[in-house]
Order: structure tokens, then C-alpha cells, then sequence
């Protein structure tokens, strides 16, 4: 609690919270932003926290199981994806629309993750077995800091959100493809989360038209 | 807006008797809007079917390759004395403007007409109750409100 409190540069405001004296550092805090650099678009981490976990508890209401659960996460963060490729490619891009699939995916990597984290991803990745499949990691997803899985779901990932975000932006570029978020821990990163994006055979027959002209 | 938007450095051009007609077009070709404006309010039929014309246009300049990806596409084509400017999004929704050839035009002023629709959509986007896969046409009024806006006569 206290590190979240110390960090001056943290995007994320701090946690508010029953710990007496919150309220000083917090207020310390607030007065040590810089104000020549703009902080809009910066939403309280808490309040986020508490939506997803009530937007994860009311889709396991009306769900039957893991996979159920796991494709309305995926319904939901594609309407927001949707709405957040138009967005984005107006106001980071410019004038341009990806034709190649690589810059596409770095767009997400690095755009996308910056304006929905405040950091871009920590590596974007090609599987060596197939050639339409690629991976996109976080060692820390923000949405699933604050959900701890019980260990009969251990294969659900919340990450589905973020997957159904970054199916929404490659569908509507033109990439139609498959996305799901998997746990992949790894030495240091107990919760790294890998987001695989399978492509469609029609992007990678068309990428090797492109690429062959 | 609470955040940047790219705004151009040329002011929003205002029309005044200039854009005859603004349409958005869906994903599937199909109509989303089409909004007349001055002597042609009573046209609409008229400029939807320009609007489908302008669709095999908009089809013919994607395939002849931009590679650079631009989203304006230029004066797609002339059709009765009327020019009619394209420009597509990243989601392969297009805005058309039809403006008569009488008045003049330049193309960074058509841009920056383009800049704001794009930006009108990308708020009508925002609206929760909106759903952009629908096939109906587009019920908000504040959007309508908006290309009218651009399109109004100027008061004197």
C-alpha cells in the first residue's frame, strides 16, 4: 500500500483507503505533479478495479462455465475495442491505416497499450511452429492485479478483456483473427499474461501477396 | 473534449450554399446517413443514389493500391456537375462529400471538412447505446447537429 502511495510518476492515482494518514500522503502527492505535463485521461485504479470485478461477477451469473465466461469478457472488450481503434488511429496515427500486418500489430503493442496502460506491452512475440500465430505479453495486466483465480478455475484468465480489445482493433483494420489470453508464468513474473492472436488464412495469404509485390 | 485531437491549422471551413450533401457509409456499403443542406434539401433521393455510385469509386481507389494507407481519398469522381470527395476509416466506414463544381475548392480545406466528421463519428462512436455493426440509419440528433453545423449558411 505504501509503494503504490510513494510513486510520483505513477500514471495510476493512489488507492485511497481505510490506512490512517492515506489522506496526507495522498494530498502530498497531488501536490507534487508536474503541472506543465498534462494528465488527462487518467482514471483511479481503484475505481477501475472495483468495475471489473463487479463486470467479472455479473458475467459469471449468467455463464455455464469457464469457456462461457471467458467469451463474454472477450464480447465485451470487443464494443470497446471497437470504439477505441477509431479513436486512437484519428488521434495517434494521424491520417494513416496499417496495410501490413506487423505494423498493425506494433500499433497495438505500443500505441494501444500506452493509451489503455500507460506502458507499452513488454514484448510482442512470433510462434516458431505457426506461421499465423503471434503473442503478445504483459508481465503485470492492470486488470488482473486485483483477481486471484480459485484454483477450480485455473484456467480462466480475466485477460480475456484485454484479448477481446485487441481482436475488436485487428478486426476492424482488416486482420480478422482469433485472440485469447493464456497464463504463461515465467521466473520472476508469476502472473505474466500472453495474449495469442491467430491470424486468418485469408490476412496471411494476402500478407504473402503483399510481400511478394 | 478533455483530450487532444489532432486539429488542423486551416480554420473549419464553412460552406455556406457550398456542400450540397454529406453521407457516411457503413462497413457494408450501406447507408448510414445522408444529410442534404440548402437547395438541395429536397434532393435526398437524388444523393443516395450518388452515394452508392461513389461506393464502386471508393472500391476502385482502394484496389489501385494507396499503399501509404491515406484515409482521404481525393475527388472520386465528377457526376453531374457535382464533385464528390471520398475520405475511409480505419473501420472501412466512409464519409462522402458532394460539393457543386461551381464553388471553389481546395483540397486542404475538403481535409480538414473530412477532420471534423471524423471526429463527430469517433464521438457518435462513444455513445454506448450505439452500435457500430448496426445496418439502421444513424438516429442521433447531436450528429446531425454537428454536420450541420459545418455545412450552415454563415450569419452575416
Amino acid at each position: 500500500m505504501q509503494q503504490a502511495l510513494s510513486g510520483m510518476n505513477s500514471r495510476l492515482s493512489s488507492i485511497g483507503g481505510s490506512v490512517v494518514g492515506a489522506g496526507d500522503a495522498r494530498t502530498r502527492a497531488q501536490l507534487d505533479r508536474s503541472i506543465t505535463r498534462p494528465r488527462v485521461g487518467e482514471v483511479s485504479l481503484s475505481a477501475f478495479a472495483f468495475l471489473f470485478s463487479e463486470l467479472v461477477q455479473y458475467s459469471q451469473k449468467h455463464v455455464k462455465g469457464i469457456q462461457d465466461l471467458e467469451k463474454r469478457l472477450n464480447l465485451v472488450g470487443y464494443r470497446v475495442g471497437q470504439r477505441l481503434l477509431e479513436l486512437l488511429v484519428f488521434r495517434d496515427r494521424g491520417s494513416k491505416r496499417d496495410v501490413k500486418l506487423l505494423n498493425a500489430l506494433l500499433f497495438i503493442n505500443t500505441n494501444v497499450w500506452k493509451a489503455l496502460f500507460g506502458k507499452p506491452a513488454d514484448s510482442l512475440e512470433k510462434s516458431s511452429e505457426h506461421d499465423d500465430e503471434y503473442m503478445i505479453s504483459d508481465n503485470d495486466l492492470v486488470v488482473n492485479r486485483y483477481i486471484s483465480i480459485p484454483k477450480e478455475m485455473a484456467q480462466l484468465n480475466t485477460g480475456a478483456f484485454v484479448a477481446g480489445i485487441v481482436e475488436a482493433m485487428l478486426d476492424g483494420s482488416g486482420f480478422p483473427a482469433r485472440v485469447t489470453a493464456h497464463t504463461v508464468p515465467v521466473a520472476g513474473f508469476p502472473f505474466r499474461t500472453t495474449i495469442l492472436i491467430k491470424f486468418d488464412a485469408k490476412v496471411m495469404e494476402r500478407e504473402k501477396r503483399l510481400a511478394d509485390k | 473534449m478533455s483530450y487532444s485531437r489532432p486539429t488542423s491549422t486551416i480554420p473549419v471551413p464553412r460552406y455556406p450554399n457550398g456542400i450540397a450533401c454529406i453521407a457516411v457509409v457503413g462497413k457494408q456499403n450501406n447507408p448510414l446517413l445522408i444529410q442534404t443542406f440548402g437547395n438541395a434539401a429536397d434532393q435526398e433521393l437524388k444523393y443516395h443514389y450518388l452515394a452508392h455510385m461513389s461506393c464502386d469509386y471508393v472500391d476502385e481507389k482502394l484496389r489501385s493500391g494507396s499503399k501509404s494507407g491515406d484515409l482521404y481519398l481525393g475527388l472520386l469522381c465528377t457526376i453531374e456537375s457535382q464533385n464528390v470527395y471520398g475520405y475511409m476509416t480505419n473501420t472501412r466506414v466512409k464519409f462522402l462529400i458532394v460539393i457543386p463544381t461551381t464553388v471553389p475548392t481546395k483540397d486542404s480545406e475538403v481535409k480538414a471538412a473530412f477532420d471534423v466528421i471524423h471526429s463527430a463519428y469517433i464521438d457518435l462512436l462513444g455513445n454506448p447505446f450505439y452500435d457500430p455493426d448496426s445496418t439502421q440509419m444513424v438516429a442521433s440528433p447531436r450528429f446531425r447537429a454537428r454536420l450541420q453545423t459545418l455545412a450552415a449558411p454563415v450569419a452575416s
